[in-house]
């Protein structure tokens, strides 16, 4: 099921963008955007498409070294696109 | 500014009533919903100001913001970006936008809105980062495809003043749809100001919503 994947990605992008857009209604670190990011790359659907895997872990790199969160994003959304191409529903 | 109300038993009916008279589409207005009741619902439907927020394309210092030349950097790297994915569209600076606001506009283009703005709000990260090393501290730039995000976020205020409304009626908080963060920013912001209501969020992405609910009188 590549759709729970999709959910997921959804969800870590979900928390960054909450970041970016600044929506005042919670408190999210850094921490909690890992865990999210964490929890995508304990499926095993992410093995099966090309690259998101990789795209996953570079958006962990990323909030571990502090990059913006448009950056984090952007790599995020790169996952979610090869999920797509992956022949995923999204 | 052009404007018209309209009445009807639903809101749709009502903004259609309007529109009509204005011989306007809905993408290039603002409805403002001015009573609600079981039996009719009254807008007020206003014509977004095509002409003063268009740029002016005989002045490319215009088209640029009166702020910096960043505006017009950015711009022209969302165009690029675009050219290179083959979508033939036109960038232009939003005057007068705070934060720094790129319009994207020409033909066909929802594929890059997508799935509830999914992939607009891909754009804005890409355009971010491409435009990161430009920006001060905290600065931002918002991207938006034929006033998708806009519209959004009229629509959601709408949608604030209405629950705000049945909030104050009833009594009884009312829990809204999930959104995005910047809608949610939306109707917080559309709530602030109003002595009886208070706005927070319950859930976790992407399913987080906002609730409504009635102000408590503070204790003494």
């Amino acid at each position: 099921m590549a759709a729970r994947a999709a959910e997921r990605i959804r969800k870590a992008i979900g928390l960054v963008n909450s970041v970016a857009d600044g929506a005042g209604d919670e408190d999210i670190t850094p921490t909690e955007i890992a865990e999210a990011i964490r929890d995508c790359l304990e499926l095993s659907e992410t093995d099966q498409v090309p690259n998101v895997r990789r795209y996953l872990g570079e958006s962990l790199d990323a909030v571990s070294d502090g990059m913006p969160a448009d950056f984090v994003a952007m790599t995020l959304y790169a996952a979610l696109g090869a999920l797509r191409e992956g022949g995923s529903p999204g | 500014m052009k404007s018209a109300e309209g009445r009807g038993r639903t809101l749709d009916e009502a903004i259609d009533a309007a529109l009509i008279e204005l011989k306007e589409s809905r993408r290039n207005v603002d409805v403002k919903v001015v009573s609600e009741t079981a039996d009719e619902t009254v807008v007020e439907v206003n014509v977004i100001d095509q002409e003063a927020d268009a740029p002016d394309t005989a002045s490319p210092a215009a088209t640029a913001g009166p702020a910096n030349g960043k505006a017009e950097q950015a711009r022209v790297l969302v165009e690029g970006l675009l050219k290179h994915m083959g979508i033939r569209a036109q960038v232009s600076v939003r005057p007068g936008a705070e934060p720094m606001t790129l319009d994207v506009s020409g033909r066909d283009l929802g594929v890059l809105i997508g799935w509830r703005g999914e992939t607009l709000r891909a754009l804005q990260s890409v355009t971010n980062v491409m435009v990161g090393r430009l920006l001060s501290e905290g600065e931002r730039v918002i991207v938006d495809v034929e006033r998708y995000r806009q519209r959004r976020e009229h629509t959601v205020r709408e949608i604030a003043v209405r629950a705000a409304r049945q909030v104050k009626m009833t009594g009884d908080p009312i829990t809204l749809d999930a959104m995005q963060a910047f809608e949610r920013r939306a109707i917080h912001l559309a709530l602030e100001g109003d002595p009886d209501v208070t706005s927070g969020s319950i859930g976790e992405e992407p399913e987080r919503r906002v609730v409504v609910g009635p102000r408590k009188p503070a204790v003494e």
